[in-house]
This record gives structure tokens, sequence and C-alpha cells, in this order.
């Protein structure tokens, strides 16, 4: 069984864009361009992805299996490639939101404490 | 749509990456910024303004670019992508036909008589069934390929890898049984008073033996794998290039 992600401050940003990815997957299968569309509309505008950002994520989660990106033929013949989690990815969308709960609970801590 | 060739031309410029990567990441970019530029139609943009916003969306800066070319540029796939896109011309596929020809001639007929495999000795049977794999993954794609005339590039793709890879364990149990040859002669030999010279003689024939199976075995699935590779590379490559043209050649098809 795979360990939890750590979240080092390093790797915030790369964990982050994974989770935000991996969970607007778990509805469906999806083109890149929707995929973005997709965590704006569901995040009423708070995480905007520009899709130069998606495409190094996408093609590297496929490479770690969790996702699996296929063809469609899409309008005018014109092939477009679309991404479904899998197995592993589910798996890996469960440690992201147990890792990404215990550093959003101890940062609020931290803060709050600065408050004060 | 000529902005969006010209785009796509300049993007392909950026992109270091071997073919038949390239192609794939333009096309996918490509249908990307499409359906984009459709979405923004659909709302009521204008297509120029559609497509220069899908293009403000895309925002391809040279640092995504950078990581997209890092994330393909794990060594045995690159490797590989490097090596399948090479025999473009027609005299090197000729050339690469005539050299496999020679060595399949050479030593088919040798290889396929029942005194070699009996010969070789037990390592003879994990060749055999790296031929075995070789042989499932690589029928379907040829019927895909060549027969049903089936394009998708995933499909055919799916599994490819693995071919240089059965090549690569044959040749490695080829050597590793040299040397279990040995250890078996040895230690009979070890049994006996005065061992016979014919005991060497026997570890040199099943050596042989086995190497020109697994020699074989290794140039056929290489030969498949190349060939395969080629195919697809050219098919996404030929797409690719399609994407590129201005939009009237485009419309013509190839």
């Amino acid at each position: 069984m795979a360990k939890n992600p750590s979240l080092e401050p390093q790797s915030l940003t790369k964990s982050f864009h994974e989770a935000l990815i991996l969970a607007a997957l778990l509805d469906g299968p999806l083109h890149g361009y929707q995929l973005a569309l997709d965590i704006e509309e569901r995040s009423a505008g708070a995480f905007r992805f520009k899709h130069g950002t998606l495409y190094p994520i996408l093609h590297k989660l496929e490479q770690e299996g969790r996702i699996r990106g296929t063809w469609d033929p899409g309008a005018g013949g014109r092939r477009r490639k679309r991404y479904a989690i899998t197995k592993q990815g589910r798996r890996h969308v469960g440690e992201l939101r147990v890792a990404w709960e215990g550093f959003c609970a101890r940062f609020l801590e931290f803060l709050g404490r600065a408050d004060a | 749509m000529k902005r969006l060739g010209e785009v796509l031309r300049e993007l392909e410029g950026r992109l270091d990456l071997p073919q038949p990567a390239r192609s794939r990441v333009l096309l996918e970019i490509a249908g990307d910024l499409e359906a984009l530029s459709r979405h923004f139609e659909s709302r009521g943009l204008p297509e120029e303004e559609a497509l220069a916003r899908a293009l403000e969306r895309c925002d391809l800066s040279d640092e995504a670019i950078s990581q997209l070319v890092a994330v393909h540029a794990g060594g045995y796939r690159r490797f590989l992508e490097r090596l399948s896109a090479q025999a473009q011309r027609r005299w090197e596929r000729v050339l690469l036909a005539v050299v496999v020809a020679f060595v399949l001639l050479g030593s088919g007929k040798l290889v396929l008589t029942e005194r070699i495999f009996t010969q070789a000795g037990l390592c003879v049977w994990p060749v055999l069934a790296l031929a075995a794999v070789a042989l499932f993954t690589v029928l379907p794609k040829v019927y895909g390929a060549w027969l049903r005339q089936d394009h998708a590039g995933r499909r055919l793709r799916r599994g490819l890898a693995l071919l240089p890879a059965l090549a690569g364990a044959s040749l490695l149990i080829g050597v590793g049984g040299v040397w279990v040859e040995l250890y078996r002669v040895a230690r009979r030999a070890s049994l006996v008073e005065e061992p016979s010279p014919w005991f060497f003689m026997h570890w040199m024939l099943a050596s042989a033996a086995l190497l020109v199976v697994c020699l074989f075995t290794a140039i056929l699935i290489l030969s498949a794998w190349f060939l395969l590779a080629n195919k697809i590379a050219r098919i996404e490559e030929a797409e690719a290039e399609l994407l590129l043209l201005p939009p009237i050649q485009a419309t013509n098809g190839d």
C-alpha cells in the first residue's frame, strides 16, 4: 500500500494541482480544456488553471498510472484526448485529502496562535 | 483558423521532444484549443476573439513547455522514441530489411531444427516463453495497423515498450544460460576422476545453441517492434503535419 504523501512547502503547488485534477475526474472522464473549466466553475472562480500548466501535470499523472488518457474522435474529425481516473488515482485522492486535512489544520492552528 | 496553425507551428519549434511524442502533444493541444475556442464562440464571442481568448487561457509559457518536455524526458521512453522514428527514408528501411532478412535466413533454418532446442538446454524454455509473449503482443497490433487499418495510436502503442524489454531479457537469459551451463558441466566433471574433454565440448555446443536461439528471438522481436513503432510514428506525424498545413490544404487532406 502506498504511504500518505507528506506535504512539504516546496511541493505544495504540485500536490494542490494534482488534488484538483484528480478530484475533478472523480465525476467522470474529461478533456483537458474541460478539466480547467470544470475546476474553475466548481470552485466559483477561486481555482483558475492556465491550460499550459495543466498539460505537464496531466502527462505526469498519466505516466504514474493515476489517470488514463484515451483519444476520442472529436467534431471535424480531429481527435481529442480525454482523461479518466484510475483505481490508483482514486486511492491517491484519498491520500491527498488526508494529507491536506492535516496540513490545513496545522496551518490554521498556527495562524490562530499568531492572532492571539 | 490560420492563427491556430501559426500558433501550432510556433509551438512545434519550441517543443524539444523526439517524435512521435511531439506530434502527440501537438495533437492534444490543437484539439483542446479548438474545443476551447468553440466553447467561447458558444458564449457569443466572434470567432477571432474566441480563439484569442482560448490562446490566452492556454498560456503556453516557456516554463510550461520546459515542464512538459521534462515530463517526457524519461530515459528509456526517450531512447525508444528517438530510435523508433529513425528509419524515415526509404533506403534506410530497405537496408534494415536486408540486414534482418540476412540474419533470419542465415540462422532461421538452424533455429527451426529440433536438435538445437535439445542442445540448448533448459534455459531455452524461458526464451520461448518470452517469444510467445512477444507474439501475443505483436499479432493484434499488426492486424490492427495493417489489415484493419485501425489508426488509434493509443491502442497500437499500448505494450509496445514491452517488446525491446523482452528482447533484452532474451539476450540476458542467453548470457546467463552460458554460465549456468558452464556450472553444470563443471560440477559433472568434478564428480569423475579424469574428466573427458567431451564435457567442455558439450558446454560449448549448448552455449552456442542457446546464444543462437536467444539472438534470433531478440532480433525477431526487435524487428517487429521497430516496424510497429515506425508505423505508429508515421500515423501520428501525418496527423500533426496536417494540423500545420495552411487551412485550404488541410481540408483537401493528404
